[in-house]
């Protein structure tokens, strides 16, 4: 399951980093900040497991 | 996972893959919804499944967190934040074109090309069980909040009281610059 999760914080890190770059309104762009923050907050969970 | 034995690991692994799409689904919402206030549900909805996953990783007290502070206060401010000001009507021109887009596809690439050769590599499970011990021994000496409240106020205060000067920055300077209009 850790390897999923990790698969899955680059996932929803990846989206969060399209939507940023591509998107131009202000509070969406805050939005896929907020997402890449949580992948990276997933990723921690995750590592937390396997360290 | 913890106390379950092998056989009953299926389970959570089923329910892991239907949270993880629909975490996927929720951001690609967040991205590809035209209003912001459609943008923002989608959002919720990947924040309760990110939330749904820490659970199945046994962070129960981060799941609870997320919930609350997430969900609870920060989308829902920001709902009203939309809906208040009226902002949610300014559809035309929304994507950036040209350099950006190239960007990105450049930007996603990299990312995908410097994670793709390491997925089969770590054996993740070999590994897992050291840290899953370790937390499993910690939570069941210190109890699921003690385990998160011990290291922070013993091994790691001096960062977590950084972190409250930082804090502390961003209300002083959020004042500053709502003061402004006074």
């Amino acid at each position: 399951m850790i390897t999923e999760a990790l698969v899955l914080s680059a996932i929803l890190f990846v989206i969060g980093t399209f939507g940023f770059l591509v998107r131009r309104n202000a509070i969406i762009m805050f939005l896929c900040i907020e997402l890449q923050l949580n992948a990276v907050n997933l990723s921690f969970v995750a590592f937390s497991r396997m360290w | 996972m913890g106390p379950l034995g092998p056989e009953f690991r299926v389970v959570p692994l089923f329910f892991f893959y239907v949270f993880a799409g629909l975490a996927i689904g929720g951001a690609i919402g967040v991205v590809m919804s035209k209003s912001p206030v459609a943008s923002l549900l989608f959002m919720i909805t990947t924040l309760a499944a990110i939330s749904a996953t820490f659970v199945l990783l046994e962070a129960h007290f981060l799941a609870a967190v997320q919930i609350i502070v997430y969900a609870g206060a920060i989308m829902v401010l920001f709902l009203f934040v939309i809906m208040l000001l009226n902002l949610g009507h300014d559809y035309q021109r929304d994507l950036k074109g040209g350099a950006f887009a190239v960007l990105s596809f450049v930007v996603i690439g990299g990312i995908a090309g410097l994670l793709a050769p390491r997925l089969g590599m770590e054996s993740a499970s070999a590994t897992a069980a050291a840290g899953g011990i370790a937390i499993d021994s910690a939570i069941a000496e210190h109890g699921a909040l003690g385990a998160i409240a011990q290291p922070l106020y013993t091994t790691y205060v001096v960062p977590f009281e950084i972190t409250g000067i930082l804090l502390l920055v961003a209300i002083v300077g959020a004042v500053a610059l709502a003061k402004k209009e006074v």
